[in-house]
């Protein structure tokens, strides 16, 4: 009996972990920090990612059922639907037209992954795009419902996430407004806030559904989205500052992370939930640079 | 069968408990309290008592979520916390300044002793970013006067004050800066029950008085001005730091960028960032010294089998 529990226990955490694999982690983080800064942005990124997720996940699933044609087809589509949405969006969005370029950089991200296969099947662009957003190839074999239940609690997060933020940045939901306290400040709308933000949101779904997200790639929100606030904030002059400053905080993050090691930090904050809610804290530190 | 529950370590133990460094700094921390009471008036004490107890509730609850012993550490974080605000703070914003600093600054990362940076100071940053005109007026109700608002020496400049109204603390300012005097009383008792590094505070205000010194600004009134006393005797002396080295390594570094913020930034006062972005670049000090942890292999990635 105690071995058959033993199994079910270890089956559980193996399921577990295929829907860490399979969760967009990276994507969701993205979103959260530079575009649920108001509930419409909110709305659309919760819905993009969820289709990634879901898309992402049947693939996983269905690894060798699907065509490679069919694949590139629909990764080329999602990604463009993706930037498209976000260009459309540019005359709402906190970041426009940024978020379009992020979105770009995250397939990029995918697409390198073609150029180094590790797997003994190479992974093709759908896959490649997939990882670009937080998927993994060590997803495959996992369940579909588990993928899609979790993407789902993400992307309710993650709206809600934007309503929250937008009412405590400009005191309105979807652009009406509803209060003009003094606690409404713009700073709720900024990124280092979205960092912290993102961090909590991805702590609920580990504490839920019970994954783990040790070992993601928080450099891979944290660059890309220094850089873009870099641009937005400063424009493009002052390169060698930026530099500087881009510089300071991948140090000050490599060596938080070192000291995390040594930290009792809670299971569901554990990995890239705390490193994305450190991101923010030297964002708002580092804020006198 | 009989029951084996196996503890974890340490289990010698001495007297000098995590309560009583904590009961320590409250003490130290008193006779500064009563004098910013007085000189900010009776609305001072209720900031402090606001801060403390929502500071406590949070620590409470997330310990109890967690599951870690309950430990009195944030009663220290609200005092401090409360002395980095003006006496016209709105009690809304030291309630929600006092849950980011447990929260965000504290529990997140497992709570007392693993934070990576100064909690209170952490709180400090989150209102000085939201809601920056907030620490901007100064009411001064002690000494007979109702109420002055006024800007501080770092907003005046040098000549306005005397060097004994900027020691004493009959100067405007945050609750808990402005007596030099009595904070050094309390420093002086935490040095005497050896709960502190004094000479990484002494490396600190030496930093920051020779910096100016070599920009052209009086060194007597840089130290004397601000929150650099408070900073330096109970804000730098957190246990963030590792290692006496990494914290005199740490007091240098704090002490250029709060002169730099001084100097060249627009802030108003550099000693919140200067010691938290010290913090923050803690581990990069810790690991470039190079010293062996015990328990834990020389290169991290052996001990995970990726080498």
């Amino acid at each position: 009996m105690l071995e058959r529990l033993n199994d079910k226990t270890a089956g559980n955490a193996g399921r577990a972990d295929l829907t860490a694999a399979a969760f967009p982690a990276e994507g969701y983080a993205f979103a959260a920090a530079l575009l649920a800064a108001d509930a419409k942005t909110g709305l659309f990124a919760a819905a993009v990612l969820f289709v990634i997720s879901v898309i992402s996940a049947a693939l996983a699933t269905k690894r060798s059922a699907a065509s490679n044609v069919l694949r590139v087809i629909l990764g080329v589509v999602y990604m463009a639907v993706f930037c498209a949405g976000v260009f459309l969006m540019n005359g709402y969005s906190y970041q426009g037209h940024f978020a379009a370029i992020a979105a770009a950089l995250l397939a990029c991200l995918g697409f390198v992954r073609l150029a180094a296969p590790a797997e003994e099947e190479a992974p093709d662009a759908a896959e490649g795009a997939a990882e670009g957003a937080g998927a993994c190839p060590a997803a495959a074999g996992c369940p579909l419902h588990a993928a899609v239940v979790t993407a789902a609690l993400a992307s309710v997060l993650l709206f809600l996430c934007g309503i929250v933020r937008e009412l405590l940045s400009a005191g309105s939901v979807f652009g009406l407004t509803v209060t003009s306290s003094a606690v409404v400040s713009s700073f709720y709308g900024k990124t280092a806030i979205g960092l912290i933000a993102a961090g909590f949101l991805l702590a609920v779904v580990s504490a839920v559904r019970k994954i783990d997200f040790s070992g993601r790639g928080t450099v891979f929100v944290v660059l890309p989205a220094a850089v873009l606030l870099m641009i937005e904030a400063r424009g493009i002059g002052g390169i060698a500052k930026q530099v500087f400053i881009l510089i300071i905080l991948l140090l000050a993050l490599w060596g938080i992370r070192k000291r995390l090691r040594f930290s009792e930090t809670g299971r569901p904050f554990r990995g890239m939930p705390v490193e994305l809610i450190m991101s923010g804290l030297l964002y708002m530190v580092l804020s006198w640079l | 069968m009989k029951e084996f529950s196996p503890r974890i370590g340490p289990f010698l133990r001495t007297s000098n408990t995590s309560a009583r460094i904590m009961l320590d700094v409250v003490i130290a921390l008193v006779p500064a309290m009563i004098f910013g009471v007085w000189w900010n008036g009776p609305r001072a004490l209720l900031e402090i008592l606001v801060a403390c107890a929502v500071c406590q509730a949070c620590d409470m609850v997330c310990d109890k979520i967690s599951g870690r012993d309950f430990t009195h550490g944030a009663l220290v974080t609200g005092v401090l916390l409360a002395f980095n605000m003006t006496g016209t703070t709105p009690i809304w914003v030291i309630i929600l300044a006092s849950v980011f600093a447990i929260v965000v600054g504290k529990q997140v990362f497992g709570g007392l002793g693993s934070n990576i940076v100064n909690p209170a100071l952490m709180g400090r940053c989150f209102v000085m970013l939201v809601y920056p005109t907030v620490l901007n007026s100064f009411t001064v109700a002690g000494g007979g006067v109702d109420s002055v608002t006024s800007a501080t020496v770092l907003g005046t400049g040098a000549g306005s004050y005397s060097y004994l109204q900027m020691f004493l603390g009959t100067i405007p300012g945050t609750i808990g800066e402005t007596s030099k005097l009595l904070l050094l009383i309390g420093f002086l008792y935490l040095v005497f029950r050896r709960e502190v590094n004094w000479l990484a505070s002494l490396v600190y205000v030496a930093t920051v008085a020779g910096v100016s010194a070599m920009f052209g600004f009086d060194p007597l009134t840089s130290l004397l001005s601000g929150g650099l006393v408070l900073g330096a005797c109970f804000m730098l002396t957190d246990y963030v730091s590792v290692g006496i080295r990494g914290q005199l390594f740490t007091a240098f570094f704090a002490g250029l960028v709060t002169t730099f913020i001084r100097v060249h930034s627009s802030l108003p006062e550099g000693v919140c960032f200067g010691i938290l972005t010290a913090n923050c670049l803690m581990g990069l000090f810790v690991f470039a010294q190079g010293k062996h942890v015990y328990g834990i292999k020389d290169e991290i990635g052996k001990e995970d089998g990726h080498a």
